[in-house]
């Protein structure tokens, strides 16, 4: 089971009124193991929980609802999001499966989440050298193979949350996540098996391109 | 090239029936589909299927992501948007040199670790803090330069676009249209996992600095 559990925080100072609502700390964990174990250098300090807005999270994952739990990598070797990122060829599936893909300058570990055969892959990795972050570092590493039916529920229950804390807004991003995730909700009464299948080939089910 | 339903079917099945632990055969099949989706590619609906089976068709680019228009049959997915971080042709009447006239940096105190305009660095905050080196005016030049090349994405908020992209002492930086005063706008750095797709290359301009 993967849980993304935020703790809402008071979020002085942030001018965008979204993300000043949804600020929050934010603490990962997939099977019991903490994914966002970090050393923030300015204190010298580990710690389990990100500071930031989890709005920026949620918008990702329901933008890439069905590459998550369908589509499979597709590299002949393992290779880190940053890593993969760096070349045209691979950051296109990066960003429909590495939390990297959704910090808007926050930080997130690079973890990743795709379709292994029957299961969803969970896998995470420490920072290297290479990070860009000036003070936090992400400490942590695992791999977990899970139900995708847990995987759906652990996101599920993420967005659930952060719609619920932004209920009452009117701007047109918080339409726009509500609208999104309604249209997930229908697609997955209506047409379950061709969204899976479009997202299995890396085709956005809802792509108007 | 065409696929017919029996051999997308075998396809798929192929790359979802093997063990999760055999990954050289995977990783074989799933280059195998991805120069497959190399090409163009049309696709025709199961036979048996109700309806006749899905009839969308699409076009395909080399990172497996739908670049052209499908068929928007009545058996197609109902739900259509863009993608968040895809820099699309300008489609809007107002011309892009009118709309970043008056966009606007202000900042927020998430990035902030000393005292500014945006307000006093009080926030619990794992944001990226901005580089002090970097003034505001040279900040709002890059955003408005960055509107005026339209290195935007689609999705655009009381008339300004959610995000643009433009470049700083040669770095790639993200700016994030605020929920608050229209044309309003804060900005970060961001990872080469995150760089937009750019399929027309217009983010060319800056590398050049």
């Amino acid at each position: 089971m993967i849980r993304l559990h935020p703790e809402w925080q008071d979020a002085r100072g942030v001018a965008d009124t979204l993300l000043a609502r949804t600020w929050a700390r934010l603490v990962i964990q997939v099977d019991g193991c903490c994914a966002t174990k970090l050393i923030d250098h300015r204190s010298g300090s580990l710690r389990d929980g990100i500071y930031g807005s989890a709005l920026p999270l949620c918008n990702w994952i329901v933008e890439n609802w069905w590459f998550l739990l369908n589509e499979a990598y597709r590299f002949p070797v393992v290779l880190g999001s940053r890593e993969l990122g760096h070349e045209r060829s691979g950051r296109a599936w990066v960003q429909r499966h590495s939390l990297l893909a959704a910090q808007e300058g926050g930080p997130l570990p690079d973890m990743t989440l795709h379709r292994d055969g029957s299961s969803v892959l969970v896998r995470w990795i420490p920072d290297g050298e290479g990070s860009p972050h000036p003070f936090i570092r992400f400490a942590g590493s695992g791999e977990v193979r899970m139900d995708p039916a847990k995987a759906e529920q652990g996101l599920t229950e993420f967005v659930g949350r952060v719609i619920a804390r932004i209920e009452g807004f009117d701007c047109e991003e918080a339409t726009r996540l509500r609208a999104e995730w309604s249209a997930i909700g229908e697609s997955i009464k209506n047409e379950r098996e061709l969204c899976e299948r479009s997202a299995r080939l890396g085709l956005d089910p809802y792509s108007r391109d | 090239m065409r696929l017919q339903w029996p051999t997308l079917s075998a396809l798929v099945f192929m790359s979802e029936s093997h063990g999760s632990s055999k990954n050289e055969i995977r990783f074989s099949l799933m280059h195998c589909l991805s120069m497959i989706l190399g090409q163009t590619v049309g696709y025709v609906g199961h036979p048996l299927a109700p309806n006749g089976g899905p009839s969308w068709q699409r076009r395909c680019s080399g990172d497996g992501q739908a670049n052209s228009q499908d068929d928007r049959g009545e058996e197609s997915v109902g739900h259509r948007r863009p993608r968040l971080r895809a820099i699309s042709r300008w489609i809007r009447l107002e011309s892009p040199e009118s709309i970043a006239g008056k966009a606007r940096y202000i900042g927020s105190a998430e990035h902030k670790s000393y005292p500014s305009l945006a307000g006093p660095p009080a926030l619990r905050s794992d944001a990226t803090p901005c580089d002090q080196g970097i003034a505001y005016d040279e900040i709002q030049i890059a955003l408005r330069e960055a509107i005026r090349r339209r290195c935007v994405g689609a999705v655009f908020e009381q008339g300004f676009p959610k995000y643009a992209w433009g470049w700083i002492e040669g770095r790639l930086y993200e700016a994030r249209h605020i929920n608050g005063p229209a044309g309003t706008y804060k900005g970060y750095l961001i990872e080469s996992a995150e760089h937009p797709r750019d399929p027309d290359g217009l983010l060319n301009w800056g590398t050049r600095r």
